[in-house]
Protein backbone atom coordinates (compact mmCIF):
# COMPACT_ATOMS: atom_id res chain seq x y z
CA UNK A 1 0.00 0.00 0.00
CA UNK A 2 1.43 3.65 -0.32
CA UNK A 3 2.28 5.07 2.31
CA UNK A 4 0.01 8.23 3.75
CA UNK A 5 2.79 10.48 3.26
CA UNK A 6 3.92 9.81 -0.18
CA UNK A 7 -0.46 10.15 -1.58
CA UNK A 8 -0.39 13.53 0.41
CA UNK A 9 2.56 15.02 -0.97
CA UNK A 10 1.18 13.84 -4.58
CA UNK A 11 -1.77 15.23 -3.73
CA UNK A 12 0.04 18.76 -2.17
CA UNK A 13 2.01 19.06 -5.86
CA UNK A 14 -1.15 18.01 -7.67
CA UNK A 15 -3.14 21.11 -5.80
CA UNK A 16 -0.09 23.64 -5.91
CA UNK A 17 -0.10 22.80 -10.14
CA UNK A 18 -3.70 23.73 -9.82
CA UNK A 19 -3.68 26.65 -8.33
CA UNK A 20 -1.11 28.31 -10.63
CA UNK A 21 -3.50 27.34 -13.37
CA UNK A 22 -6.54 28.79 -11.52
CA UNK A 23 -4.44 32.05 -11.14
CA UNK A 24 -3.66 32.27 -14.82
CA UNK A 25 -7.43 31.13 -15.70
CA UNK A 26 -8.56 34.06 -13.39
CA UNK A 27 -6.71 36.85 -15.40
CA UNK A 28 -8.62 35.02 -18.54
CA UNK A 29 -6.03 32.54 -20.12
CA UNK A 30 -7.57 30.36 -22.40
CA UNK A 31 -3.99 28.11 -22.59
CA UNK A 32 -4.31 28.03 -18.74
CA UNK A 33 -8.10 26.90 -18.62
CA UNK A 34 -7.31 24.06 -21.42
CA UNK A 35 -4.67 22.60 -18.76
CA UNK A 36 -6.96 23.11 -16.10
CA UNK A 37 -9.93 21.76 -17.99
CA UNK A 38 -7.86 18.61 -18.97
CA UNK A 39 -6.86 18.06 -15.36
CA UNK A 40 -10.32 18.23 -13.83
CA UNK A 41 -12.09 16.66 -16.64
CA UNK A 42 -11.94 12.45 -15.89
CA UNK A 43 -12.55 13.25 -12.17
CA UNK A 44 -15.47 15.58 -12.66
CA UNK A 45 -17.28 13.31 -15.07
CA UNK A 46 -16.56 10.34 -12.62
CA UNK A 47 -17.93 11.68 -9.90
CA UNK A 48 -20.85 13.22 -11.78
CA UNK A 49 -21.69 9.99 -13.63
CA UNK A 50 -21.70 8.16 -9.76
CA UNK A 51 -23.85 11.33 -8.48
CA UNK A 52 -26.22 11.58 -11.59
CA UNK A 53 -26.82 8.17 -12.73
CA UNK A 54 -27.52 9.50 -16.08
CA UNK A 55 -24.72 9.52 -18.34
CA UNK A 56 -26.37 11.37 -20.74
CA UNK A 57 -26.83 14.53 -18.74
CA UNK A 58 -22.79 14.20 -17.56
CA UNK A 59 -21.07 16.22 -20.15
CA UNK A 60 -23.31 19.56 -19.41
CA UNK A 61 -23.32 19.30 -15.93
CA UNK A 62 -19.07 18.94 -16.17
CA UNK A 63 -18.81 22.18 -18.34
CA UNK A 64 -21.80 23.80 -16.32
CA UNK A 65 -19.09 23.25 -13.38
CA UNK A 66 -16.33 24.51 -15.57
CA UNK A 67 -18.08 27.44 -16.28
CA UNK A 68 -18.58 28.57 -13.34
CA UNK A 69 -14.66 27.74 -12.74
CA UNK A 70 -13.85 30.09 -15.64
CA UNK A 71 -16.45 32.89 -14.33
CA UNK A 72 -15.69 32.48 -10.60
CA UNK A 73 -11.44 31.93 -10.34
CA UNK A 74 -10.91 35.31 -9.79
CA UNK A 75 -12.62 35.16 -6.45
CA UNK A 76 -11.59 31.82 -5.37
CA UNK A 77 -9.86 32.91 -1.52
CA UNK A 78 -7.55 29.83 -1.25
CA UNK A 79 -9.65 28.98 2.24
CA UNK A 80 -9.66 25.25 0.46
CA UNK A 81 -7.95 22.76 -1.84
CA UNK A 82 -8.48 23.87 -5.53
CA UNK A 83 -10.40 19.77 -5.98
CA UNK A 84 -12.04 20.78 -3.34
CA UNK A 85 -13.54 23.88 -4.19
CA UNK A 86 -14.21 22.41 -7.98
CA UNK A 87 -15.64 19.42 -7.00
CA UNK A 88 -18.02 21.47 -4.68
CA UNK A 89 -19.35 23.68 -7.67
CA UNK A 90 -20.09 20.15 -8.99
CA UNK A 91 -22.20 19.03 -6.38
CA UNK A 92 -24.33 21.88 -6.48
CA UNK A 93 -24.57 21.70 -10.37
CA UNK A 94 -25.45 17.37 -10.00
CA UNK A 95 -27.64 18.39 -7.17
CA UNK A 96 -29.57 20.98 -9.30
CA UNK A 97 -29.72 18.68 -12.67
CA UNK A 98 -31.44 16.09 -10.77
CA UNK A 99 -33.63 18.58 -9.07
CA UNK A 100 -34.99 20.00 -12.01
CA UNK A 101 -35.47 16.22 -13.01
CA UNK A 102 -37.40 15.37 -9.75
CA UNK A 103 -35.30 12.49 -8.77
CA UNK A 104 -35.65 10.45 -5.66
CA UNK A 105 -34.24 13.30 -2.78
CA UNK A 106 -33.25 12.11 0.62
CA UNK A 107 -36.30 11.92 2.74
CA UNK A 108 -38.07 9.64 0.15
CA UNK A 109 -34.85 7.11 0.21
CA UNK A 110 -36.50 5.03 3.23
CA UNK A 111 -39.17 3.86 0.96
CA UNK A 112 -36.46 2.16 -1.28
CA UNK A 113 -36.23 -0.60 1.36
CA UNK A 114 -38.46 -2.59 0.49
CA UNK A 115 -37.22 -2.81 -2.88
CA UNK A 116 -33.85 -3.69 -1.90
CA UNK A 117 -35.28 -6.62 -0.55
CA UNK A 118 -37.03 -7.35 -3.78
CA UNK A 119 -33.42 -6.61 -5.94
CA UNK A 120 -31.04 -8.75 -3.55
CA UNK A 121 -32.33 -12.25 -5.46
CA UNK A 122 -32.03 -10.31 -8.71
CA UNK A 123 -28.58 -8.70 -7.77
CA UNK A 124 -26.77 -12.37 -6.80
CA UNK A 125 -27.31 -13.13 -10.58
CA UNK A 126 -25.28 -10.17 -11.53
CA UNK A 127 -21.34 -9.54 -11.53
CA UNK A 128 -19.75 -7.37 -8.74
CA UNK A 129 -19.93 -4.07 -11.13
CA UNK A 130 -23.57 -4.32 -12.06
CA UNK A 131 -24.14 -5.38 -8.22
CA UNK A 132 -22.40 -1.92 -7.21
CA UNK A 133 -24.74 -0.11 -10.12
CA UNK A 134 -27.91 -1.57 -8.67
CA UNK A 135 -26.94 -0.86 -4.80
CA UNK A 136 -25.63 2.89 -5.49
CA UNK A 137 -29.08 3.35 -7.51
CA UNK A 138 -30.54 2.78 -3.99
CA UNK A 139 -29.21 5.11 -2.26
CA UNK A 140 -29.91 9.22 -2.37
CA UNK A 141 -27.49 11.44 -4.86
CA UNK A 142 -26.20 12.80 -1.52
CA UNK A 143 -25.43 9.25 -0.23
CA UNK A 144 -23.70 8.51 -3.17
CA UNK A 145 -21.95 11.61 -3.28
CA UNK A 146 -20.22 10.90 0.35
CA UNK A 147 -19.89 7.11 -0.68
CA UNK A 148 -18.15 8.65 -3.94
CA UNK A 149 -15.80 10.80 -2.43
CA UNK A 150 -14.92 8.65 0.12
CA UNK A 151 -13.73 5.21 -1.32
CA UNK A 152 -13.21 7.02 -4.88
CA UNK A 153 -11.43 10.25 -4.14
CA UNK A 154 -10.09 9.87 -1.01
CA UNK A 155 -11.52 12.55 0.71
CA UNK A 156 -11.68 13.02 4.89
CA UNK A 157 -15.05 13.94 6.15
CA UNK A 158 -13.70 16.93 6.97
CA UNK A 159 -12.95 17.80 3.53
CA UNK A 160 -16.42 15.98 2.12
CA UNK A 161 -18.35 18.30 4.58
CA UNK A 162 -16.49 21.22 2.59
CA UNK A 163 -17.02 20.10 -0.56
CA UNK A 164 -20.73 19.30 0.16
CA UNK A 165 -21.34 22.59 2.30
CA UNK A 166 -22.94 21.08 5.78
CA UNK A 167 -21.98 19.73 8.87
CA UNK A 168 -19.60 16.78 9.45
CA UNK A 169 -22.26 15.15 11.70
CA UNK A 170 -25.01 15.00 8.44
CA UNK A 171 -21.67 13.56 6.33
CA UNK A 172 -21.43 10.64 8.95
CA UNK A 173 -25.00 10.55 9.02
CA UNK A 174 -25.64 10.34 4.96
CA UNK A 175 -22.39 7.32 5.27
CA UNK A 176 -24.40 5.57 8.19
CA UNK A 177 -27.41 5.44 5.95
CA UNK A 178 -25.35 4.53 2.82
CA UNK A 179 -24.08 1.69 4.46
CA UNK A 180 -26.98 0.80 6.09
CA UNK A 181 -28.40 -0.14 2.60
CA UNK A 182 -25.67 -1.07 0.66
CA UNK A 183 -24.84 -3.85 3.63
CA UNK A 184 -28.03 -5.51 2.51
CA UNK A 185 -26.24 -6.07 -0.46
CA UNK A 186 -23.09 -6.75 0.99
CA UNK A 187 -23.29 -10.43 1.42
CA UNK A 188 -23.16 -10.90 -2.21
CA UNK A 189 -20.32 -9.21 -2.64
CA UNK A 190 -18.18 -12.02 -0.26
CA UNK A 191 -19.91 -14.79 -2.67
CA UNK A 192 -18.96 -13.20 -5.31
CA UNK A 193 -15.48 -12.63 -4.44
CA UNK A 194 -13.82 -16.09 -5.43
CA UNK A 195 -15.71 -16.46 -8.62
CA UNK A 196 -14.54 -12.99 -9.74
CA UNK A 197 -11.57 -12.90 -8.81
CA UNK A 198 -9.50 -14.15 -11.84
CA UNK A 199 -11.71 -11.96 -13.60
CA UNK A 200 -10.18 -8.64 -12.10
CA UNK A 201 -6.62 -9.39 -12.24
CA UNK A 202 -7.19 -8.69 -16.24
CA UNK A 203 -9.36 -5.81 -15.73
CA UNK A 204 -7.90 -1.78 -16.43
CA UNK A 205 -8.31 0.59 -13.66
CA UNK A 206 -9.60 2.79 -16.17
CA UNK A 207 -10.11 6.39 -14.91
CA UNK A 208 -8.75 5.43 -11.30
CA UNK A 209 -5.69 5.42 -13.02
CA UNK A 210 -6.10 8.37 -14.85
CA UNK A 211 -6.36 9.91 -11.20
CA UNK A 212 -3.32 8.38 -9.42
CA UNK B 1 -18.38 -1.31 23.79
CA UNK B 2 -22.04 0.33 23.42
CA UNK B 3 -21.42 3.93 22.66
CA UNK B 4 -17.38 3.91 21.63
CA UNK B 5 -18.33 0.74 19.40
CA UNK B 6 -20.43 3.31 17.48
CA UNK B 7 -18.44 6.05 17.59
CA UNK B 8 -15.59 3.80 16.05
CA UNK B 9 -17.56 2.04 13.68
CA UNK B 10 -18.37 5.18 12.22
CA UNK B 11 -14.76 6.25 11.56
CA UNK B 12 -14.35 3.16 9.48
CA UNK B 13 -14.74 3.79 6.15
CA UNK B 14 -12.28 6.73 6.59
CA UNK B 15 -9.92 4.46 8.55
CA UNK B 16 -10.16 2.67 5.51
CA UNK B 17 -9.65 5.15 3.28
CA UNK B 18 -6.36 6.21 4.94
CA UNK B 19 -7.59 10.22 5.97
CA UNK B 20 -8.38 9.99 9.18
CA UNK B 21 -6.13 12.21 11.17
CA UNK B 22 -3.53 10.56 13.93
CA UNK B 23 -5.65 10.83 16.92
CA UNK B 24 -8.47 9.09 15.56
CA UNK B 25 -6.29 6.12 13.69
CA UNK B 26 -4.83 5.27 16.68
CA UNK B 27 -8.11 4.97 18.32
CA UNK B 28 -9.74 3.24 15.48
CA UNK B 29 -6.82 0.62 15.73
CA UNK B 30 -7.16 -0.34 19.47
CA UNK B 31 -10.56 -0.54 19.05
CA UNK B 32 -9.92 -2.87 16.05
CA UNK B 33 -7.90 -5.03 18.16
CA UNK B 34 -10.57 -6.57 20.35
CA UNK B 35 -13.57 -5.90 18.24
CA UNK B 36 -14.45 -9.12 16.00
CA UNK B 37 -17.39 -6.69 14.55
CA UNK B 38 -15.86 -4.08 13.15
CA UNK B 39 -12.91 -6.08 12.02
CA UNK B 40 -15.42 -7.63 10.07
CA UNK B 41 -16.92 -4.60 8.68
CA UNK B 42 -13.62 -2.93 8.13
CA UNK B 43 -13.06 -6.04 5.33
CA UNK B 44 -16.05 -5.40 3.83
CA UNK B 45 -15.81 -2.05 3.53
CA UNK B 46 -12.05 -2.58 1.82
CA UNK B 47 -13.80 -5.25 -0.80
CA UNK B 48 -16.56 -2.32 -1.11
CA UNK B 49 -13.50 0.64 -1.96
CA UNK B 50 -11.98 -2.03 -3.63
CA UNK B 51 -15.06 -2.74 -6.14
CA UNK B 52 -15.60 1.28 -6.64
CA UNK B 53 -12.14 2.17 -7.56
CA UNK B 54 -12.37 -0.64 -9.89
CA UNK B 55 -15.26 0.85 -11.69
CA UNK B 56 -13.69 1.45 -15.32
CA UNK B 57 -15.31 4.33 -17.48
CA UNK B 58 -14.44 5.04 -20.91
CA UNK B 59 -14.41 9.01 -21.27
CA UNK B 60 -15.59 10.19 -24.46
CA UNK B 61 -12.87 12.51 -25.86
CA UNK B 62 -12.53 15.74 -23.59
CA UNK B 63 -11.47 17.89 -26.73
CA UNK B 64 -15.42 17.76 -27.84
CA UNK B 65 -16.74 18.72 -24.77
CA UNK B 66 -13.88 21.47 -24.38
CA UNK B 67 -15.16 23.06 -27.71
CA UNK B 68 -18.45 23.08 -26.81
CA UNK B 69 -17.51 24.91 -23.11
CA UNK B 70 -15.57 27.62 -25.58
CA UNK B 71 -18.14 28.52 -27.58
CA UNK B 72 -20.37 28.84 -24.78
CA UNK B 73 -17.32 30.90 -23.09
CA UNK B 74 -17.00 33.03 -26.21
CA UNK B 75 -20.84 33.80 -26.52
CA UNK B 76 -20.96 35.06 -22.65
CA UNK B 77 -18.24 37.33 -23.56
CA UNK B 78 -19.37 38.30 -26.28
CA UNK B 79 -22.35 39.26 -24.91
CA UNK B 80 -21.01 40.88 -22.18
CA UNK B 81 -18.88 43.14 -24.57
CA UNK B 82 -21.91 44.18 -26.56
CA UNK B 83 -24.22 45.11 -23.76
CA UNK B 84 -21.06 47.72 -23.15
CA UNK B 85 -20.77 48.79 -26.14
CA UNK B 86 -24.26 49.20 -27.38
CA UNK B 87 -26.06 49.61 -24.07
CA UNK B 88 -29.44 47.48 -23.37
CA UNK B 89 -31.33 46.66 -26.12
CA UNK B 90 -29.67 47.92 -29.24
CA UNK B 91 -29.24 45.92 -32.21
CA UNK B 92 -25.77 45.09 -32.97
CA UNK B 93 -24.74 46.36 -36.15
CA UNK B 94 -22.76 43.40 -38.02
CA UNK B 95 -18.62 44.81 -39.17
CA UNK B 96 -17.73 44.49 -42.48
CA UNK B 97 -15.69 41.23 -42.80
CA UNK B 98 -18.36 39.30 -40.64
CA UNK B 99 -19.33 37.94 -43.66
CA UNK B 100 -16.16 36.63 -44.57
CA UNK B 101 -15.45 35.04 -40.81
CA UNK B 102 -18.90 33.35 -40.44
CA UNK B 103 -18.51 31.50 -44.40
CA UNK B 104 -15.21 30.38 -42.46
CA UNK B 105 -16.42 28.91 -39.79
CA UNK B 106 -19.75 27.62 -41.90
CA UNK B 107 -17.84 26.17 -44.12
CA UNK B 108 -15.34 24.62 -41.34
CA UNK B 109 -18.81 23.47 -39.52
CA UNK B 110 -19.95 21.83 -43.18
CA UNK B 111 -17.24 20.49 -43.60
CA UNK B 112 -16.22 18.87 -40.60
CA UNK B 113 -19.51 16.86 -40.95
CA UNK B 114 -19.25 15.75 -44.21
CA UNK B 115 -16.18 14.69 -46.43
CA UNK B 116 -16.15 17.32 -49.19
CA UNK B 117 -18.69 16.28 -52.19
CA UNK B 118 -19.72 17.38 -55.13
CA UNK B 119 -23.31 17.30 -54.10
CA UNK B 120 -24.41 21.24 -53.20
CA UNK B 121 -27.73 20.34 -51.82
CA UNK B 122 -26.03 18.29 -49.08
CA UNK B 123 -23.94 21.27 -47.87
CA UNK B 124 -27.16 23.24 -48.22
CA UNK B 125 -29.31 20.79 -46.04
CA UNK B 126 -26.13 20.47 -43.46
CA UNK B 127 -25.54 23.88 -42.69
CA UNK B 128 -27.93 24.30 -40.39
CA UNK B 129 -26.34 21.76 -37.90
CA UNK B 130 -23.74 23.87 -35.47
CA UNK B 131 -22.50 20.78 -32.94
CA UNK B 132 -19.27 19.34 -35.05
CA UNK B 133 -17.33 15.72 -34.35
CA UNK B 134 -13.91 15.36 -34.98
CA UNK B 135 -10.43 15.79 -33.66
CA UNK B 136 -10.11 19.60 -32.66
CA UNK B 137 -7.20 20.86 -34.36
CA UNK B 138 -5.37 23.64 -34.60
CA UNK B 139 -4.68 26.25 -37.58
CA UNK B 140 -3.69 29.76 -38.32
CA UNK B 141 -6.06 31.50 -40.57
CA UNK B 142 -4.99 35.07 -42.77
CA UNK B 143 -7.50 37.33 -44.62
CA UNK B 144 -6.92 39.85 -47.37
CA UNK B 145 -8.96 42.35 -45.46
CA UNK B 146 -8.67 43.05 -41.61
CA UNK B 147 -11.56 41.36 -39.41
CA UNK B 148 -11.59 42.26 -35.98
CA UNK B 149 -11.39 40.06 -33.24
CA UNK B 150 -15.22 40.36 -31.75
CA UNK B 151 -16.59 39.00 -35.89
CA UNK B 152 -14.00 36.06 -35.67
CA UNK B 153 -15.60 35.08 -32.43
CA UNK B 154 -19.25 35.70 -33.06
CA UNK B 155 -18.73 33.52 -36.56
CA UNK B 156 -16.62 30.50 -34.54
CA UNK B 157 -19.75 29.90 -32.01
CA UNK B 158 -21.57 28.35 -34.57
CA UNK B 159 -19.53 25.66 -35.09
CA UNK B 160 -18.42 24.79 -31.63
CA UNK B 161 -14.78 26.01 -33.22
CA UNK B 162 -13.07 28.95 -30.79
CA UNK B 163 -10.53 31.49 -31.25
CA UNK B 164 -7.22 30.83 -29.54
CA UNK B 165 -5.51 33.81 -30.14
CA UNK B 166 -5.48 36.90 -32.78
CA UNK B 167 -5.06 39.01 -34.31
CA UNK B 168 -1.31 39.37 -34.59
CA UNK B 169 0.59 42.14 -36.15
CA UNK B 170 -0.02 40.41 -39.34
CA UNK B 171 -3.81 39.39 -38.97
CA UNK B 172 -3.44 36.13 -38.30
CA UNK B 173 -5.79 34.31 -35.79
CA UNK B 174 -5.27 30.94 -34.32
CA UNK B 175 -8.10 29.05 -34.47
CA UNK B 176 -9.03 25.48 -33.11
CA UNK B 177 -11.48 23.67 -35.53
CA UNK B 178 -13.01 20.23 -35.23
CA UNK B 179 -11.80 17.94 -38.13
CA UNK B 180 -13.66 14.78 -39.65
CA UNK B 181 -12.24 11.56 -39.58
CA UNK B 182 -12.20 11.10 -42.84
CA UNK B 183 -10.29 14.10 -44.16
CA UNK B 184 -6.64 14.99 -43.79
CA UNK B 185 -5.51 18.37 -42.30
CA UNK B 186 -4.21 19.21 -45.99
CA UNK B 187 -8.36 18.48 -47.61
CA UNK B 188 -9.64 20.71 -44.92
CA UNK B 189 -6.95 23.41 -45.24
CA UNK B 190 -7.81 23.18 -49.17
CA UNK B 191 -11.16 23.63 -48.95
CA UNK B 192 -10.91 26.71 -46.42
CA UNK B 193 -8.01 28.23 -49.12
CA UNK B 194 -11.06 28.04 -51.69
CA UNK B 195 -13.03 30.76 -49.76
CA UNK B 196 -12.87 34.23 -51.42
CA UNK B 197 -10.89 36.75 -48.94
CA UNK B 198 -9.10 34.09 -46.75
CA UNK B 199 -5.14 34.40 -47.67
CA UNK B 200 -4.06 31.56 -45.78
CA UNK B 201 -4.50 28.88 -44.08
CA UNK B 202 -2.20 26.35 -41.94
CA UNK B 203 -1.83 23.84 -39.42
CA UNK B 204 -0.22 24.71 -36.51
CA UNK B 205 -1.12 21.64 -34.42
CA UNK B 206 -2.98 18.95 -33.11
ZN1 LIG C 1 -16.42 -2.27 17.32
Amino acid sequence: MTSIQELKSTRGAEDEENLKLLQLVAVKDKVAFEKLYTRFYPQLSRYLNRLLRRPEMMEEVVNDTLFVVWEKADRFQGRSKVSTWVTGIAYLKGIKALDKLRTVPDQQADSIDEEIEESVNLISKLGLQEWLTCGLDMISADQRSVVELTYFFGYSYQEIAETMGCPVNTVKTRMFHARRRLAKLLPQLQEHKGADSSEKGTRKNGVGESLE
Amino acid sequence: MGKKHENIAQLLPWFVNDSLGRKEQALVLSHLAGCPDCQQERDRLQDLQALIVDGSMVLPDYRFSFRKLMARIEAAELNKESTADHGFGKKRSWLPGFGLAASVSIIAGIVAFVPISSDQNKFQTLSTVTATQGMSHRFSLTFAQPISAQTMRQALIDTNSYLVSGPDSSGAYIVDIAVPDQMTDDEFIHSIKTIDGVEDAAFVGP
